[in-house]
C-alpha cells in the first residue's frame, strides 16, 4: 500500500467522510464487480456494492493495517455476496430452463436458442456462456474461480480473502475449474466446435 | 486414463498459474505434445480460462457513489444532530439500580469483548408501560474513569439515536426489568434491532431466553428464526459462532465470539 492509500485509509478512519468517498471512488469497481461476478446481476450488484460500502464505512477502524486494504476489502464483499447466495439458494440462478422429456430425462435448454447453433457462436457470446456457468458454480468454487480466473488474484490473497489455507484454495480452484468445464460441456456446444479444430 | 495422464491433469491448473518448477514444466509440455487426449483436455482448459478474464469489466452505475455517500451523509447527519442527548456518551459512566421487586422476568444482555465491544439500547419507543422503569446499566471505559450514577429508567434516559459503533470501546451491561415477558422480549427485540438496523426483521424473532457470560452474548432463539437473527447481528459482528442446537425446532444459542 503506498503512503498516499493510507493516509487517506487513516483519514477515513478519523471520520473524513471526503476522504471516505475517495475510498469509494477507488473501490467502486472492484467491489461492483466483484458482485455482479458473483450474483449474476446488475441490481443485486448494485445494491449489494452499496451494503458493502456501507459496512466498510461502518468498520473502516477494524482495519489494522495487517493486510492489503483491497484484500479486506474483498472480504467483506465476499462474505456478503456468499451471505445473500445462501439466503437465496432456493432460488439461484438458472440460466437455462429444465425441461422434463417423455422418457422422463431432464433436458436443459439455452433461452436464447442462437447460441447453440454450431459455428455461429461468436466469443462475446462464448464469453456470456462462461460468465453464466460461472454462476452455477457451488459458492464455495465460484468464489475461487472469480477471485483467481476473472479478478486475478493470487493463491495467497485468494486465501486471506477467503480465511481459508491455501492448499484448500488451490484444491478448490482445481475443482472449481474442472466443475466449470463440466458445465460448458453438458450444458452448452462450448467446446464441440473447438474440440474438432484442436 | 494411464496413471500418467491422470497426473498430468492433475498439475495442468498450476502449470497454468504458474506453479510448476522449471523440470515439471518440462515433463509436463513433453507429454501435452505426446498425447492427444492430455492435449485437448488442456487446451479447452486454456480455452475456457481464456474466456473467463474476458468477462467484460462493468462500470459501475454513477448512481452508486452518491446513493452510497448520501446515506453515509445521513447516518453522519442522524449521528451529530443530537449530540448532547446521547446517553452513554455524554455519560460515560454510571449505573442505575433495579428495584422492581414485583418483576417476573429479567432480561439481561452482556455483550463483552477485549478492546472493545458494546451493545446499545433501544431508540425512542415511547410506549414504555410494559416497562417497570428499572434497568441497571453498567459502563466501564476499560477501567479508566469510573463515576456511577443513578437512573430512574434505561429507557427514559435513552438517547433516539446512538450509534453502535463509536460506543465500541465500552463495555456495557444492559438490564431490563419487564413485569411481562411479552413486553420483555419487544424491548430485547428491539435492542437487536438496534444492533442490526432498519433492516431486520423483528417479527421473525423469538425469545426463549437472554442470558449473560462474561465474554458472549447468548441468545436462545427458535432455529426457524435464527438465520434472520445470525445475519442481522453479522451486520454488526464480525465473528459469529451458532452452538448448541438443541432440537430441530427448539431453541438454539447464538454466541457472539470476541474477535
Amino acid at each position: 500500500m503506498n503512503f498516499e492509500d493510507e493516509v487517506v485509509i487513516r483519514n477515513a478512519q478519523d471520520g473524513d467522510v471526503e476522504a471516505f468517498e475517495e475510498i469509494v471512488e477507488k473501490y467502486q469497481s472492484m467491489i461492483y464487480n466483484l458482485s455482479y461476478r458473483m450474483l449474476g446481476n446488475p441490481d443485486d450488484a448494485q445494491e449489494a456494492s452499496q451494503e458493502v460500502f456501507i459496512r466498510i464505512y461502518k468498520s473502516i477502524n477494524k482495519f489494522k493495517f495487517d493486510s492489503k486494504f483491497s484484500t479486506w476489502v474483498y472480504r467483506i464483499t465476499n462474505n456478503y455476496c456468499l451471505d445473500l447466495i445462501r439466503k437465496n439458494k432456493n432460488d439461484t440462478v438458472y440460466i437455462e430452463k429444465e425441461i422434463q422429456t417423455e422418457d422422463g430425462n431432464i433436458q436443459r435448454e439455452l433461452p436464447d436458442e442462437g447460441i447453440s447453433v454450431e459455428n455461429s457462436v461468436i466469443r462475446s457470446e462464448k464469453i456470456e456462456l462462461v460468465r453464466k456457468a460461472i454462476l452455477k458454480l457451488p459458492s464455495e468454487y465460484r468464489a475461487v474461480v472469480v477471485l483467481r480466473d476473472l479478478e486475478g488474484e493470487s493463491y495467497s490473497d485468494i486465501a486471506n480473502v477467503l480465511s481459508l489455507p491455501e492448499g484448500t484454495v488451490k484444491s478448490r480452484i482445481n475443482r472449481g475449474r474442472r466443475e466449470l468445464k463440466n458445465i460448458l460441456e453438458r450444458d452448452t456446444e462450448l467446446f464441440s466446435e473447438y474440440s474438432v479444430k484442436i | 486414463m494411464a496413471i500418467k495422464c491422470k497426473k498430468i491433469c492433475d498439475q495442468m491448473n498450476m502449470y497454468i498459474d504458474g506453479n510448476l518448477t522449471k523440470n515439471e514444466q518440462d515433463l509436463f509440455l513433453e507429454h501435452i505434445a505426446a498425447c492427444e487426449d492430455c492435449r485437448d483436455e488442456f487446451n479447452s482448459l486454456k480455452f475456457m480460462l481464456s474466456l473467463a478474464k474476458e468477462i467484460d469489466v462493468k462500470t459501475p452505475p454513477a448512481t452508486l457513489k452518491t446513493s452510497v455517500m448520501a446515506k453515509i451523509t445521513e447516518m453522519e447527519h442522524e449521528k451529530s444532530k443530537k449530540p448532547q442527548k446521547s446517553f452513554f456518551i455524554n455519560r460515560p459512566v454510571f449505573t442505575a439500580l433495579s428495584t422492581a421487586a414485583a418483576c417476573l422476568v429479567v432480561i439481561v444482555i452482556a455483550y463483552v469483548f477485549i478492546g472493545g465491544g458494546f451493545l446499545g439500547n433501544q431508540p425512542g419507543n415511547d410506549d414504555m408501560a410494559g416497562l417497570q422503569a428499572d434497568a441497571a446499566v453498567k459502563h466501564q471505559d476499560r477501567g479508566e474513569d469510573k463515576t456511577d450514577e443513578t437512573l430512574p429508567g434505561i429507557m427514559e434516559a435513552a438517547p433516539e439515536d446512538v450509534n453502535l459503533l463509536e460506543l465500541s470501546d465500552y463495555i456495557y451491561d444492559i438490564r431490563i426489568t419487564a413485569n411481562d415477558q411479552k413486553t420483555a422480549q419487544g424491548e430485547v427485540s428491539a435492542l437487536i434491532k438496534t444492533i442490526a438496523g432498519d433492516e431486520y426483521d423483528e417479527s421473525t424473532l423469538t425469545f426463549f431466553d437472554v442470558t449473560q457470560t462474561d465474554t458472549e452474548l447468548i441468545i436462545n432463539i427458535g432455529k426457524e428464526n435464527s438465520d434472520a437473527l445470525i445475519d442481522a447481528l453479522r451486520e454488526v459482528f464480525d465473528d459469529i459462532t451458532v452452538i448448541g442446537q438443541e432440537t430441530e425446532n427448539g431453541p438454539i444459542r447464538i454466541t457472539i465470539s470476541n474477535p
